[in-house]
């Protein structure tokens, strides 16, 4: 006999009709805990040598909520007017960006960015193009979702439409699964996002292969050539797009250090003194702090071949326009620019030279990611 | 009874809890050697260095050391840094310039593994600036904090920057100047393939600092101007990664081997 049974049973003084009210609520209750099957521990299956991504201790990833945010993603019913869902924007057959210069809204509005691919972004240490205090995806998907100004998703005053959108029976057996609820509620939505976008990794590019796997054959002779440009200190390419994402904005859990980066690349100088355009100050739209003027988080360049067009804005619509742009030393070199990154320096290159800058930006490109994730576009 | 347990009860968890973390004298853990930079402006944020008339902000300063020893009657020992974010048990990572907007993303002490007694014993310590060849040019993906500080590396070939120090000119907005010191004429087929033999110049520098036995307790104080001492930041753009015959990096290097840019505090 368990203490439990015990307790509410085995002492003389308690009531016995109470005690036998109890043990069948007891009873109910462990009935009912049996019905519900834990969800299933997500599995990563992350190349041998890639360490795991950080992931928030209240959103413990699960096969049923990467599943139930893969739903969700593509589902239009997510916007106010049913119009958008998030994948309008992050296609995945294009590593989950888009091919407009800027995003454009469930009410027409355009954005001022271009949208980012969502490739690793569980290993990003900071979110969106430029901003430092978002510091988990589940805070970064509330901005597409609930913002008004412009409206992207069109959420915010339409959440009880959208909720009862989101109640049909197949929802409520995949929120039951994931999260022991079969109500939807705006909170297991955002989680159950964050756990998909979490989920799309992709370490399995041919440079993959030949870094970190030790596949000599993986690249060919002008992609290395392109491969020690871009780590040389001519280019700087790996200053600002180094590390295990190729952008030295990243965290993962064998990496207790913080960094955090972002740079200006010198994209424009509307004032001579380095000013961007009102519409996008960068950073300095969070922060107020005009030495952040410009500034923007290093994307991660893996499968960047695929998220043309380029830049926060998308104002440069090619790699080799890209190439030729950091060659250049940015946009207005012959006007002092005291914001401009230290970094981005003029450089010269080879017709042959940029040829190999770009085949080894081509060869960061995971077909294996899209491949997989082409299928989801038939949901 | 009340007050009487409220000012025994909470002073003695207060001392208990203090005995756990094993803290020295001015509330230091034992075997901790700060580091303090010197010639440079600390209150300012980002950091400012005067270099003659001109002002640097400190955009970017690190540094990795490893292989410490003391010096006790007369014989090296080795001795191992204590495992942390910072530390592995042979290398350590100090970075000064987040201290001042994000203190935890910066770090200015090392700490030994020895206890206080042994410290009074030594008369010297010993470390490199830099990092062994094994550490310096693992794959990145697999080594542990805080050897895989993106910000700190290069590639597998040319291995981790042993110092970084990037500075920009507070008045003339298009002057910036760097120095990276790291390795260099490492041979292997690509960026991301580690070389099999040392590299040409491995560029690591032995410090040795005699200390009395009576400065256990002591910090370091670090003089940023004194490593770049002798060199015109105005007349190029600094040093990175090229050979340590050419100027700046022949003085560069100079410095840091015969001028006292770390002396004790």
């Amino acid at each position: 006999m368990s203490s439990i049974v015990k307790e509410l049973i085995g002492t003389p003084m308690v009531n016995v009709g109470l005690a036998v009210k109890r043990l069948v609520c007891f009873t109910f209750a462990c009935l009912l805990c049996a019905c519900s099957e834990p969800p299933t521990p997500y599995s990563w299956n992350l190349p041998h040598s890639v360490p795991p991504p950080v992931v928030p201790h209240d959103n413990p990833m699960t096969i049923e909520s990467v599943e139930l945010g893969k739903a969700l993603f593509f589902d239009t019913a997510l916007s106010g007017n049913n119009t958008t869902s998030c994948s309008s924007c992050h296609n995945p057959v294009l590593a989950f960006a888009e091919a407009a210069k800027v995003s454009v809204g469930a009410h027409g509005d355009s954005l001022s960015r271009n949208a980012l691919a969502l490739v690793n972004v569980a290993y990003n240490a900071t979110f969106t193009w430029a901003h430092n205090g978002l510091a988990t995806i589940e805070e970064q998907i509330m901005i597409p979702l609930f913002n008004e100004h412009p409206v992207e998703m069109g959420v915010t005053g339409n959440e009880e439409i959208i909720l009862k959108r989101l109640s049909l029976p197949v929802y409520q057996q995949m929120f039951y699964a994931a999260y022991g609820n079969e109500k939807p509620s705006m909170n297991h939505i955002v989680k159950a996002l964050a756990n998909y976008v979490r989920s799309l990794t992709s370490f399995n590019s041919a440079f993959d292969k030949y870094a970190y796997g030790g596949d000599d054959t993986a690249l060919t002779s002008q992609q290395v050539k392109g491969l020690n440009l871009f780590f040389s200190e001519r280019t700087e390419c790996f200053h600002c797009h180094g590390g295990i994402n190729l952008t030295q904005s990243t965290i993962h859990a064998a990496q207790p250090l913080v960094l955090r980066p972002f740079h200006n690349t010198g994209l424009y100088n509307e004032d001579g003194e380095g000013g961007y355009p009102k519409i996008d100050t960068g950073l300095m739209s969070v922060t107020h702090n005009p030495e952040d003027m410009g500034k923007f988080r290093a994307p991660t360049l893996r499968n960047i071949a695929l998220t043309a067009p380029y830049m926060h804005d998308g104002s440069i619509a090619s790699l080799e326009e890209v190439v030729d742009f950091y060659a250049r030393g940015g946009n207005h070199r012959e006007i002092t620019n005291r914001h401009r990154s230290p970094f981005i320096k003029s450089f010269v290159l080879t017709d042959e030279e940029r040829a190999a800058l770009v085949a080894f930006l081509e060869s960061l490109t995971d077909t294996e990611f899209v491949e997989k994730h082409r299928k989801s576009t038939t949901l | 009874m009340k007050n009487v347990a409220r000012f025994t009860v909470i002073p003695a968890l207060l001392f208990g809890l203090l005995g756990c973390t094993e803290l020295g004298v001015g509330g230091r853990e034992a075997g901790e050697i700060p580091f303090s930079l010197t010639g440079v402006e600390t209150a300012a944020c980002p950091m400012q260095m005067k270099v003659g008339e001109s002002k640097w902000r400190v955009n970017y300063f690190g540094m990795y050391i490893s292989n410490p020893a003391i010096r006790v009657d007369g014989k090296w020992h080795s001795v191992k840094f204590k495992q942390t974010k910072w530390q592995t048990p042979t290398t350590a990572l100090l970075k000064f310039h987040t201290l001042c907007s994000t203190p935890e993303e910066g770090n200015d002490s090392i700490v030994l593994d020895v206890s206080e007694k042994l410290l009074k014993l030594s008369t010297s310590l010993r470390f490199t600036v830099g990092l062994p060849f094994n550490e310096n040019h693992a794959n990145p993906l697999t080594q542990v904090s805080p050897l895989n500080d993106s910000s700190m590396f290069w590639s597998w070939q040319n291995g981790h920057k042993f110092l970084r120090l990037d500075l920009s000119n507070t008045a003339d907005a298009e002057k910036s100047w760097s120095y990276h010191l790291g390795s260099i004429g490492c041979e292997s087929v690509a960026a991301v393939r580690s070389p099999e033999q040392a590299c040409a110049f491995t560029n690591r520098v032995e410090v040795i600092l005699p200390m009395s036995q009576l400065d256990y307790d002591l910090g370091l104080a670090l003089s940023v101007p004194t490593i770049t001492a002798q060199v015109n930041l105005n007349d190029s753009e600094g040093c990175m990664f090229e050979s340590p015959e050419a100027q700046p990096c022949r003085q560069l290097l100079k410095n840091l081997l015969v001028r006292p840019w770390l002396t004790w505090d």
